[in-house]
């Protein structure tokens, strides 16, 4: 089946290929470094040299302003742009709550990365039909499972605040 | 292990091996790197990404990235093996169904493309160059069953001097060498109706394993539809609950576990067997069948 052996041999290829053509993506104008996520706390990571649309003062403990606007080669409506540097936010729901450390750097958001994660889904909750009826398996030594792909949007809380902190 | 919000989901980073801390620090900011690039490459939702821009400029010639243009030929080429059933250009009947929020800041996105142009991905055209693509309708391209697994391979690629890998990104998994206690990785497979309990585990390393299924994200707009699009029928795929796809690449995983879903019941199975793959199925009504070489992975 030759085209079963084309997609084989594209995905076989494709990781050499992304390597090959210069990984980092760089917006065609604006942020000559690309992202640079940096993860020290207060980091001042100072990237491309534009000015920053209109900084004002921020409530945040984070660095001094040094964005870029990144958004030259948009034609998109005003677009908005975030203070370098490293922000914290969490959020709740009925389901637990997270935290999450936010980097700006280059005006966008580089990495957001979970610092505390204590959700709770109980099945007994969510299916209470269903609970009894499934069986019990053991889990030791299960580090990954396989499913499909849940949105994130139950996360925005926390993510938003810690953005509110960013905006410049 | 570390968690990150990346691609509109959480990814997992799980490093097994003696190095040290800044090594390991190293490690993460590359493997992070790596996938946030393909993000700004292939993401539908952010109007700045490399997907978007092209999208903006039907019939002209654009140079893109590198990645995009990888998950461009990927995408294509199993478009083109489905007979379009499974299809990219397939974002904006996705947008309209409310599938248009950034998972980070929440603005929803609107690509204003004309939904009723009879693109499809016929109308994508790849240079032999490797970089350059032609969109000769207009479109908005979803790379979402490709985009992932890419940014997937990437990070393990990053991470390949240590000992022991996995890589988690909303339950799209690949594993490496060997767990944290020197063993064989176990990679649990989720079950459909109860998504906190297990419908069976597996033992492998070196592989990558995706499960593509209709149980988590809906429309906002309408509960009935969820993300995996028909662009035949213009409804959800019906028929499964979940595909799931074990690929020695994530990206071959991820594509090939979401066409088989697309593909239905009756050629699901048959569909991953004839890539010389391993899955299995699980049906609406809850009935499993798997592969024959998947029998080779179940530990109960």
């Amino acid at each position: 089946m030759a085209a079963s052996t084309k997609l084989l041999a594209l995905c076989t290829a494709a990781v050499g290929a992304v390597y090959a053509g210069g990984y980092v993506y760089t917006q065609p104008s604006a942020q000559a470094s690309g992202v640079t996520p940096q993860s020290s706390v207060g980091g001042n990571p100072s990237s491309s040299p534009s000015p920053s649309s209109s900084p004002t003062p921020s409530s945040s403990s984070g660095s001094a302003p040094s964005s870029s606007s990144g958004s030259a080669s948009s034609p998109a409506a005003a677009k908005v742009t975030y203070r370098d540097g490293t922000y914290t936010g969490s959020g709740s729901n009925v389901y637990g709550t997270l935290s999450v450390k936010l980097t700006v750097s280059g005006g966008k958001i580089s990495s957001v990365k979970i610092t505390s994660y204590n959700m709770h889904y109980p099945s007994s909750f969510i299916y209470p039909q269903i609970a009894h009826e499934v069986i019990q398996m053991q889990t030791y030594r299960v580090y990954n499972i396989t499913g499909a792909t849940a949105s994130s949007y139950n996360f925005a809380e926390a993510v938003y605040y810690a953005l509110q902190k960013a905006k410049a | 292990m570390e968690s990150f919000l990346l691609m509109g989901t959480v990814v997992s980073l799980r490093l097994v091996g003696d190095g040290s801390v800044a090594h390991m620090r190293d490690s993460i900011d590359r493997a992070i790197r790596a996938m946030r690039s393909v993000e700004e490459a292939c993401s539908r939702f952010d109007e700045e990404s490399a997907l978007r821009d092209l999208c903006r400029r039907p019939g002209e010639w654009v140079a893109v990235p590198a990645a995009l243009f990888q998950a461009l030929s990927i995408a294509r080429q199993m478009a083109e093996m489905t007979a379009g059933i499974f299809d990219p250009t397939v974002g904006r009947a996705l947008e309209l169904q409310g599938f248009n929020r950034h998972y980070l800041t929440g603005q929803e996105s609107d690509s204003q493309v004309p939904l009723d142009t009879g693109a499809s991905w016929r109308d994508i055209e790849l240079n032999a160059d490797g970089r350059q693509v032609r969109l000769a309708a207009p479109m908005l391209l979803d790379l979402g069953a490709v985009a992932k697994g890419l940014a997937i391979d990437l990070a393990a690629h990053e991470l390949g001097d240590w000992p022991g890998l996995s890589v988690d990104a909303g339950g799209d998994v690949l594993v490496a060498g060997s767990d944290p206690e020197g063993a064989v990785w176990r990679v649990g497979v989720e079950h459909p109706l109860a998504p906190d309990s297990l419908l069976t585990q597996m033992e492998l390393t070196n592989m990558a394993v995706c499960t593509s299924g209709n149980y988590k994200r809906r429309s906002p707009k309408n509960e009935a539809l969820h993300h995996l699009w028909d662009p035949a029928q213009q409804r959800s795929a019906e028929g499964l609950k979940s595909c799931t796809v074990v690929a020695p690449q994530a990206v071959l995983a991820d594509v090939v576990s979401t066409a088989a879903f697309l593909l239905g019941p009756d050629r699901a199975l048959s569909f991953i067997e004839e890539m010389d793959l391993a899955g299995l199925v699980v049906r609406e009504d809850m009935t499993v069948q798997m592969t024959k070489s998947m029998g080779g992975y179940i530990r109960e």
